[in-house]
């Protein structure tokens, strides 16, 4: 089985196995569709993966390298274990990269339909977002707020339930 | 391993992601990832966000993600949401469910442990495990539905229970404006060896607990009639606005005199054809 050439936006090129290119169902599909088969001949031209440069590239197909062999990957059907702390522990070592790479690579992996790789980068961002108020988020992420002060009072008492709620579950967890 | 992480945080803002620029696709797919709770803090966010977080669709793709249906079976059964604020209706779930709890874990004694936190008994009821009836005395159409229920054992017997409609998390004009019908029902069933009365009570009170709408039954059940579970159902509907509590309450009198499975529900029905 001969590797496919991958062409990164900055002119960058990847020799890449069948079976790691088949995480990304992108590109899948797209093989499917030119009805190249594991059977025939490489096409000889790098393939143009136009929205994601060659940093970013690299670290995709590091990561489906190592995942190339996972069961179910993006199968809709699996039961998909929805907590965030469950990332592996290869994967979290993987994502200790800046903030602004872990969403280049989200970006990619959503472009590439690369669901396992979406799911982790996703979870980690999740997990920075978990258990902080509002404006350590926006600190994290660099947002500013945009609401008006009139805003912010209607979404405080559309809110409002919400903290009802935690205040009711408190109350019984105290009797 | 904390320290390298951190530093890897702080050198994150030298380089930080441009929010304005990515694809809404790209938030939605890391906001599904978090609690439903923590969703809605991120309605707080920024505009972006909140526009995002907000939706009838996000919402049912949220529960999709976490395996639930919900919301969408309230849109099947061609039922128009009341009120627009879809993380309430998805946290909450107001409608079309019981809103009783079926035990209480940290209840101090068999009775409390049984039934909903909210109930209060007069001393003299047992809950019995199975169900105690009389043997030989059954209904044909008799069925053990329950391994365990509340008997009576002398006298007149009472419990009741205060439920805050705020708890639902629906505001005071979904109940004003569009009177969402309340159920409560509960099964009961006599001994055969003695005489059964049953009442129950539902009472819809205002702010300052004052009764603005009500409903009751009674049923009385002579001594040696066959036993078997039925099911015994009050209702509040076209009630006045300023809903705040409902209150049940049921009584019975008799010798062994059994009640199971409380319910309270708030029903979301068919709107008629020129309200839709």
């Amino acid at each position: 089985m001969q590797p496919i050439k991958l062409v990164s936006s900055d002119g960058e090129i990847f020799e890449v196995d069948r079976d790691v290119i088949k995480l990304s169902t992108t590109l899948h599909t797209m093989f499917q569709d030119l009805g190249i088969d594991e059977a025939s001949q490489a096409p000889t031209d790098p393939i143009p993966i136009q929205n994601v440069n060659g940093a970013i590239l690299r670290k995709v197909i590091q990561w489906c390298v190592y995942h190339r062999a996972d069961q179910n990957v993006g199968d809709e059907n699996d039961p998909r274990e929805k907590r965030t702390d469950d990332i592996p522990s290869w994967d979290v070592e993987f994502l200790k990269i800046d903030q602004g790479m872990l969403f280049e690579l989200i970006l990619a992996a959503n472009y590439l339909d690369i669901k396992g790789l979406l799911d982790v980068t996703c979870k980690t961002v999740a997990n920075m977002i978990k258990g902080k108020t509002p404006e350590e988020i926006r600190r994290t992420f660099n947002i500013k707020n945009d609401f008006t002060p009139e805003e912010e009072e209607q979404i405080r008492r559309e809110n409002a339930w919400c903290e009802l709620m935690w205040k009711v579950l408190k109350h019984n967890s105290l009797k | 391993m904390l320290t390298s992480s951190e530093n890897q945080i702080t050198s994150a803002a030298s380089s930080p992601f441009d929010w304005s620029t990515a694809n809404p696709e790209i938030l939605k797919q890391i906001l599904l990832r978090l609690s439903k709770n923590e969703i809605v803090k991120c309605r707080q966010i920024c505009k972006s966000w909140k526009a995002t977080t907000y939706g009838r669709s996000f919402w049912i793709e949220k529960e999709e993600y976490d395996r639930e249906s919900y919301l969408k079976e309230l849109a099947e059964i061609g039922k128009p949401f009341l009120g627009n604020d879809f993380a309430i209706l998805s946290i909450r779930r107001p409608f079309n469910r019981n809103l009783l709890a079926t035990g209480n874990p940290e209840g101090k004694n068999n009775i409390a442990r049984n039934a909903d936190r909210r109930w209060e008994f007069s001393r003299n009821w047992i809950f019995q495990s199975p169900p105690l009836f009389l043997d030989g005395w059954f209904s044909e159409e008799f069925e053990d539905l329950f391994d365990g229920c509340y008997e009576t054992t002398y006298g007149w017997s009472d419990k009741v229970l205060s439920f805050d409609l705020r708890e639902t998390g629906l505001t005071a004009d979904v109940f004003d404006n569009q009177r969402p019908r309340i159920f409560f029902s509960e099964y009961f069933a006599n001994r055969s060896d003695s005489e059964c009365v049953f009442v129950m009570i539902i009472s819809l009170l205002n702010e300052k607990n004052e009764h603005i709408a009500g409903d009751q039954k009674r049923v009385e059940i002579p001594e040696y009639q066959l036993q078997k579970w039925q099911k015994f159902e009050v209702c509040v509907e076209s009630y006045p606005p300023g809903a705040c509590y409902v209150n049940v309450k049921i009584m019975a009198k008799g010798y062994g005199c059994k009640v199971a499975r409380s319910h309270l529900e708030v029903r979301m029905e068919e709107t008629p054809e020129e309200f839709v």
